[in-house]
C-alpha cells in the first residue's frame, strides 16, 4: 500500500464494509495486472482495485473516495491505448468489468442496454438473432468494453458510414463524482436541453461514471464485397480515395497501409498481398445484392483509371476474411520487425495524405528510426509506427520526440493529435499544441461543473497551463509565443 | 460590410459582461415559436458574419460563419451533389428564413432523422464566442476527433446559451442517385406497426411520415437498391416535384397541421418508436421518425404528459420552455456557468425554472 494517513485508512475500512467478497483487491499480485492498460510503457502500482458488482456499489465508492479525497480512476478492459486507465499511486481503480449484464436486446426499438462491462462483440453477437447489429467495431472489439468506448468515443474501420460511438450510443445512466445517478437519453431520438451524451462520449472518465449504456442496432446489410488493390504511388492510392468519395460512393470501409505495413502483414497473415505495392488499399462495400455488385463495379474502374497494378475482389466470406486478415493483424505483425513500436493517432484531411507522409519520410530520416504506416483512408486517421529499441539508450525518447513531431505535422495542417485513441496521460503535450490557453481553461471550466471535487481520473486527457509553458522545444507560431502569460524558467 | 465580424461580436460580448447587460443571439429569427422570451435581453445580431469559408466536397465537409443562411448552404451543397443528412428546418414565416448557427443551436433535425443522423451528430467543429468574450475553437474539419472534451457537439440544441457560434463545420453526405417516395392507405396504428418491420430490415429508407389516414415512405439510394426495395414495400408511387413538396413542407413544418390557429394546442413528443400511440383521434397526430418522433394536437397537458412519462418519452408543449429533467438541469447550469459565468446569453433553456 503506498498510503497510510487516516483518510486511506477510514476508506478502506468503509470500502471493506460496501464490497462483497472477492471485490476489493489490495495484494502486490493483484494488483499487478492494473497497473497499466494498453499502453503498457507507463506503469504505476494502484493504492488498490475496487470491483463493484451493482450501480449501488459504484455510488457507495464515490461517496467514500470522495469523502476522503481519493483519486478514482475508471477502468474497462484495460485496451485503451493512451494510458486513460493508468492507477494513481494513491487511488482507487474502479474497473467496471463485474458490471457485465446484457439487460435486454429489444428488437422492436432497435436497441440494447447494456451494462458498462459488457464487451463490444457481445452486444452484436446477442443481436444476431434478431438480424441486428451494433455497428462501431474498434479493432479491440473482443476484448474492449462499451464502457470503455463510450469513454474513449471508440472508432473503428467502418465509421465514415457507421459513425463513431457517440452517434451509436442514445443513453447512459452515469454517477456522477457527487454520487448521483442521472438517467440520459435512452431509447429515443432525441433529449431535452444541453446534449449531455455528446459531452460524455470520449471524456476519458472524467466527467462520470457510466453504469449503463443504451446502444442502437442496425439491420445487418444483405451483402458485402472486399476489394484489395496495389498502387505504385501512395498519391494514385489517395488519388483514388478522393475520387471515390467525389463520385458520391461511401464505402463501410476503406483502409491503407503502406509498403513497410503491407510487407509485415503479409508475412505475418498470408493475405495474398502483393509484396511490390507502394501502397495497398482495402475497401469494403456493403449494401443490397444489386448495389453492391453495381458498386463494385463503378469502384474497379476508378481504381484502374488511377494506375491500380494490382486487384482482387472478394465476394464470399472467406476470401474477404483473407483480405482483412493482413490488415487486421498489421500492428503485431510490425511488432515483428522491431524489438518496439510507438502507435501514433493523428487525424489529417484526406487531401494532405501525400504531404504527410512525406513529412513523415523527413522525420524518419532525421531521426533515423524506421515508420511503417497504416491509414483509416476513409476518415483521414493516421496510425504511424514508430519502430525503435527501447534496449538502446535515448531510442524510446527520441521515438516519443518524432511522435510529437508528427501529431504537430497533422495540427498544421488541420488535422488533430487524436482520431481515436484518446489523450489519456500519452497526448497531454501534445495537446498544448493544439489548444491555447483560453481553450484548456474551458475544458477545465467544463470539468469543474461536472466533477467539482476533482477527484475522477486526475491528471488526465487535459494538460496544465503549467506543463504546456514548461514543454521544452515549443514552437512559436508567427512570432507569437504561446502561453504569453506564463513565467518561463 | 466585412463578411468576418468576430472583432465586433467579441467587442459587443466584452462590452455586455462589462455593462452587466444580456444578450440574445439572433440570427433570423425564424424560431420566435419556439423560443423562451427574454424580455430583458437586447438582440445580438449575427447575421452580417457570414458566408463559407472552406468547402472541399471529396472531403465531405463545409465550414462556414454562424449567419450564413441555411438555405445558402443547402444551394452550395446541392450545386456539388451534397447535402446534410439531417435535413435540418427552416422554420420561418418567409421562405428560405433560417441561419447556420440558429439551426445547430436549437438541434432541429428533418424528416431523415433515423436514417442520416441528427444535425448534432454531424458537428465536427465550432468556433465558439463564449460570455467571457473568447474565442475559442473546439473539434475540427476530421471525420475523427477526440482531443478535449466534445465542446463542439455540446453546441447543438444549446439555443446559444453558452455562447455565440462564430463557424460551424459539419460532416456532409452525397446526395443520392434516386429517389422514390411511395404512399399507402393506412391508419396510424398499422403505420407504426408497418414501420416495425422496416426497421429491422436493411432498406434505403430516408423519410416517413403518417398522417391523415396515408402513410409515406421516401426511399432513396442506388437505383437498383431503391428498384429491388420498392418491389418489397409496396404502395403506390407519387410523382417527383410532388412528393419533393409533401417533404419539404414537412420538414419545415408548413403541413396543413402544424398551421390550424384554431387547433388544439401543438405538442412535440420523442418516444422509443415503438411505443404504443396515445389512446386519442388519429386525425389530431402526425408521425415521423418510424414513430420516434410524434406531433399531438392536444389541449390536456395532463394527458400528453402522463402518457409521454409512460412511454419513457418526453413531451414538449410547443411556445412554451423546454422541459429539462431536474436530475439534469443541475449539471446543465453548472456548464453553462462555465461557459457563460456572467449569464448574459439569455436562451431558450431556462435551468433554473427545471430546478
Amino acid at each position: 500500500m503506498n498510503i497510510a494517513t487516516n483518510s486511506a485508512q477510514n476508506a478502506l475500512t468503509q470500502l471493506r464494509a460496501v464490497l462483497p467478497e472477492g471485490c476489493l483487491i489490495t495484494d502486490a499480485d493483484g494488483l499487478k495486472p492494473y497497473e497499466t492498460d494498453g499502453l503498457t510503457a507507463i506503469r504505476e502500482e494502484p493504492w488498490l482495485v475496487v470491483l463493484p458488482t451493482t450501480e449501488q456499489q459504484v455510488v457507495e465508492i464515490v461517496n467514500i473516495c470522495r469523502r476522503n479525497a481519493i483519486p478514482v480512476i475508471p477502468r474497462g478492459a484495460g485496451t485503451g491505448l493512451s494510458g486513460g486507465a493508468r492507477p494513481h499511486k494513491n487511488g482507487v481503480v474502479l474497473g467496471l468489468s463485474k458490471l457485465n449484464q446484457i439487460l435486454h436486446v429489444d428488437q422492436h426499438n432497435c436497441v440494447a442496454r447494456v451494462q458498462p462491462g459488457v464487451r463490444n462483440l457481445a452486444i452484436t453477437e446477442a443481436a444476431a438473432a434478431f438480424g441486428l447489429y451494433y455497428a462501431p467495431d474498434p479493432s479491440s472489439q473482443i476484448a474492449c468494453s462499451i464502457g470503455g468506448n463510450v469513454a474513449e468515443n471508440a472508432g473503428g474501420v467502418h465509421c465514415l458510414k457507421y459513425g463513431l460511438t457517440v452517434h451509436n450510443v442514445l443513453g447512459v445512466r452515469l454517477v456522477t463524482s457527487e454520487g448521483e445517478v442521472v438517467e440520459i437519453g435512452g431509447a429515443v431520438y432525441d433529449n431535452p436541453g444541453l446534449d449531455l451524451l455528446a459531452l460524455l462520449c470520449g471524456s476519458e472518465g472524467m466527467l462520470g461514471i457510466v453504469t449503463e449504456v443504451t446502444v442502437a442496432l442496425l439491420p445487418k446489410p444483405q451483402q458485402k464485397s472486399v476489394i484489395l488493390v496495389g498502387f505504385d504511388a501512395v498519391t494514385d492510392a489517395g488519388a483514388a480515395v478522393a475520387e471515390i468519395i467525389a463520385a458520391g460512393i461511401i464505402p463501410a470501409g476503406m483502409e491503407m497501409m503502406d509498403q513497410r505495413a503491407a510487407q509485415a502483414a503479409e508475412q505475418f497473415a498470408h493475405a495474398g498481398y502483393p509484396l511490390d505495392a507502394a501502397a495497398l488499399l482495402i475497401i469494403e462495400l456493403d449494401g443490397s445484392d444489386a448495389e453492391v455488385q453495381a458498386l463494385t463495379a463503378d469502384v474497379c474502374d476508378i481504381l484502374h483509371a488511377h494506375g491500380a497494378t494490382h486487384l482482387e475482389c472478394a465476394n464470399d466470406e472467406k476470401t474477404q476474411a483473407r483480405l482483412w486478415k493482413g490488415r487486421k493483424s498489421a500492428f503485431p505483425a510490425v511488432g515483428r520487425l522491431s524489438p518496439d513500436y510507438l502507435c501514433m493517432d493523428g487525424t489529417i484531411p484526406r487531401a494532405r495524405l501525400a504531404e504527410v507522409l512525406t513529412r513523415i519520410d523527413e522525420l524518419s530520416a532525421e531521426f533515423n528510426l524506421a515508420v511503417a504506416n497504416v491509414f483509416h483512408a476513409a476518415d483521414g486517421n493516421l496510425h504511424p509506427l514508430i519502430l525503435f529499441d527501447a534496449n538502446v539508450a535515448g531510442q524510446t525518447e527520441q521515438a516519443m520526440r518524432m511522435g510529437a513531431r508528427i501529431l504537430e505535422v497533422c495540427v498544421e495542417l488541420g488535422g488533430t493529435v487524436t482520431g481515436e485513441h484518446g489523450v489519456g496521460v500519452e497526448k497531454l503535450d501534445t495537446m498544448c499544441v493544439q489548444f491555447n490557453a483560453a481553450e484548456l481553461q474551458q475544458f477545465f471550466a467544463i470539468k469543474e461543473a461536472m466533477d467539482p471535487a476533482q477527484i475522477l481520473n486526475p491528471g488526465k486527457g487535459i494538460p496544465t497551463l503549467t506543463r504546456c509553458g514548461e514543454l521544452g522545444g515549443m514552437h512559436v507560431h508567427g512570432g507569437h509565443l504561446p502561453f504569453p502569460e506564463l513565467e518561463r524558467f | 460590410m466585412a463578411l468576418d465580424q468576430t472583432v465586433q461580436l467579441a467587442d459587443a460580448v466584452a462590452t455586455a459582461v462589462a455593462e452587466q447587460r444580456r444578450l440574445r443571439i439572433v440570427g433570423h429569427d425564424s424560431k420566435q415559436q419556439w423560443q423562451w422570451p427574454s424580455a430583458d435581453a437586447e438582440p445580438l445580431d449575427l447575421t452580417h458574419h457570414s458566408g463559407v469559408i472552406d468547402y472541399q466536397p471529396t472531403e465531405l465537409v463545409i465550414t462556414a460563419r454562424g449567419g450564413t443562411a441555411l438555405a445558402e448552404l443547402n444551394q452550395v451543397l446541392a450545386e456539388q451533389g451534397q447535402k446534410l443528412a439531417s435535413e435540418p428546418p427552416l422554420l420561418g414565416a418567409e421562405p428560405n428564413q433560417g441561419t447556420l448557427a440558429g439551426a445547430v443551436a436549437c438541434g432541429f433535425s428533418g424528416p431523415a432523422r433515423p436514417w442520416g443522423g441528427s444535425l448534432r451528430d454531424a458537428v465536427l467543429g465550432v468556433e465558439l464566442l463564449n460570455g467571457r468574450g473568447e474565442v475559442l475553437q473546439f473539434g475540427g474539419q476530421v471525420m475523427k476527433n477526440v482531443a478535449g472534451y466534445d465542446a463542439s457537439r455540446l453546441q447543438a440544441g444549446a439555443w446559444g446559451s453558452l455562447g455565440v457560434l462564430l463557424n460551424v463545420s459539419l460532416r456532409v453526405q452525397p446526395l443520392e442517385a434516386c429517389t422514390q417516395t411511395v404512399q399507402f392507405s393506412m391508419s396510424a396504428v398499422a403505420a407504426n406497426q408497418f414501420a416495425r418491420t422496416l426497421a429491422q430490415k436493411n432498406l434505403p429508407l430516408t423519410a416517413d411520415c403518417w398522417v391523415d389516414g396515408r402513410y409515406y415512405l421516401r426511399l432513396a439510394g442506388h437505383a437498383k437498391t431503391v428498384a429491388q426495395a420498392l418491389e418489397f414495400v409496396g404502395g403506390s408511387a407519387i410523382g417527383d416535384d410532388a412528393a419533393a413538396e409533401f417533404w419539404q413542407q414537412l420538414r419545415d413544418q408548413q403541413q396543413n397541421f402544424f398551421q390550424s390557429a384554431q387547433a388544439p394546442q401543438l405538442w412535440r413528443l420523442i418516444t422509443p418508436p415503438a411505443a404504443p400511440l396515445p389512446d386519442m383521434a388519429e386525425q389530431q397526430m402526425l408521425l415521423e421518425w418510424q414513430g420516434g418522433l410524434r406531433w399531438l394536437r392536444h389541449n390536456d397537458a395532463d394527458f400528453v404528459h402522463s402518457y409521454a412519462r409512460q412511454v419513457a418519452g418526453w413531451c414538449w408543449a410547443v411556445g412554451d420552455c423546454q422541459p429539462i429533467d431536474p436530475q439534469q438541469a443541475w449539471l446543465m447550469q453548472r456548464l453553462k456557468r462555465a461557459f457563460d459565468p456572467a449569464a448574459i446569453f439569455a436562451s431558450a433553456l431556462d435551468f433554473e425554472r427545471a430546478n
